[in-house]
């Protein structure tokens, strides 16, 4: 599987960068000035414009074989949206994409710190570890930043952790009763094709959690609710079949890309 | 700008209805649609940056 690569900085993109969702709507306009619309979600596509300055010749070189892997607009890949949340249903985590073990039990509808009652109450009734987590389908050698809001009316800890088949990173936080935002970051070398975050809580631990975020960069940025789409696009292409960097001097080019998904694959 | 996208996804452009309050007057209209199919976000930065749309009431 081809993936969009991320930069020597961690990150896929450079700012601004403009995204544009497209949607398709067949509308038929009547002789008595009634309409008649229908969906076409399948039409559904994302584009993103990204345009790069300062890029070194690695950082180049390796857009340049993506474009030559992909074959122009031939062939897909994988890329994960910039300003997107890889997670989906990242507040809904009775959703089957969350594995829960089995002493796990979830209480939603817990104030949250946003001001409103999104947050979710998860318990460990067991006298083992806990935990519950969600694979993405992605780069497992990328630099991910993991990120969720968390507090605990007793003392605890929790460990959030990013495993691969090739390697696991963990990082235990204690919690108090006020909200804090745990981010665990790194960088699993390898060739997995998918991902695993995880959050484990200890034995008869209770934490309140809110917000689960995962980014292809090394810090997290404002959290950004999800549904059923994530930003993980496994369907992406780019939209020319030409791309023509501007070399303004030794080790530093400027590019701009385009690229289009399907959306909802 | 995230919670606009999941509304525009959710709407499906412009096939989709939903109540809009006139932030000028407060008045509610009932059944409004987005009047285009694409909706442009421009990042400035992490999670901030511009967009718009035009919205549009149904029942002229």
């Amino acid at each position: 599987m081809l993936y969009y690569p991320q930069l020597s900085t961690g990150t896929l993109a450079q700012y601004p960068l403009r995204k544009t969702l497209h949607k398709r709507t067949i509308l038929n306009e009547c002789l008595d000035n009634s309409t008649v619309k229908l969906a076409d979600p399948a039409a559904s596509q994302v584009q993103w414009d990204l345009n790069y300055a300062g890029l070194s010749q690695a950082e180049w070189d390796a857009i340049a074989t993506l474009f030559q892997a992909a074959e122009g607009r031939l062939q897909t890949f994988v890329f994960a949206d910039p300003a997107g949340n890889l997670l989906r249903w990242s507040e809904a985590l009775s959703s089957t994409v969350w594995q829960k073990d089995g002493l796990v039990q979830l209480t939603p509808g817990m104030s949250d710190t946003a001001g409103t009652t999104r947050a979710t109450q998860i318990a460990n009734s067991g006298q083992i570890t806990q935990g519950l987590s969600q694979a993405v389908t992605a780069a497992g050698w990328f630099r991910y930043c993991f990120s969720v809001y968390a507090r605990s009316r007793t003392a605890t800890t929790v460990t959030l952790t990013r495993s691969t088949v090739d390697g696991t990173q963990s990082q235990t936080e204690t919690l108090g009763s006020e909200w804090r935002r745990l981010e665990s970051s790194g960088q699993i070398d390898g060739t997995a094709e998918e991902i695993v975050f995880t959050l484990e809580i200890p034995a008869s631990g209770t934490v309140d959690v809110f917000g689960f975020q995962v980014e292809a960069q090394p810090q997290a940025s404002p959290y950004k609710l999800t549904t059923n789409q994530g930003g993980v696009y496994s369907q992406t292409r780019f939209v020319d079949d030409f791309i023509s960097p501007i070399i303004v001097g030794i080790n530093d080019y400027s590019v701009q890309a385009k690229l289009v998904s399907k959306a909802g694959d | 700008m995230q919670r606009v996208q999941e509304f525009y996804n959710a709407k499906q452009g412009r096939y989709g209805s939903f109540s809009f309050v006139d932030p000028w007057d407060g008045t509610e209209y009932a059944n409004c649609s987005f009047s285009s199919d694409a909706l442009e976000l421009e990042y400035r930065e992490e999670a901030k940056g511009t967009l718009s749309l035009v919205i549009r009431n149904n029942k002229a």
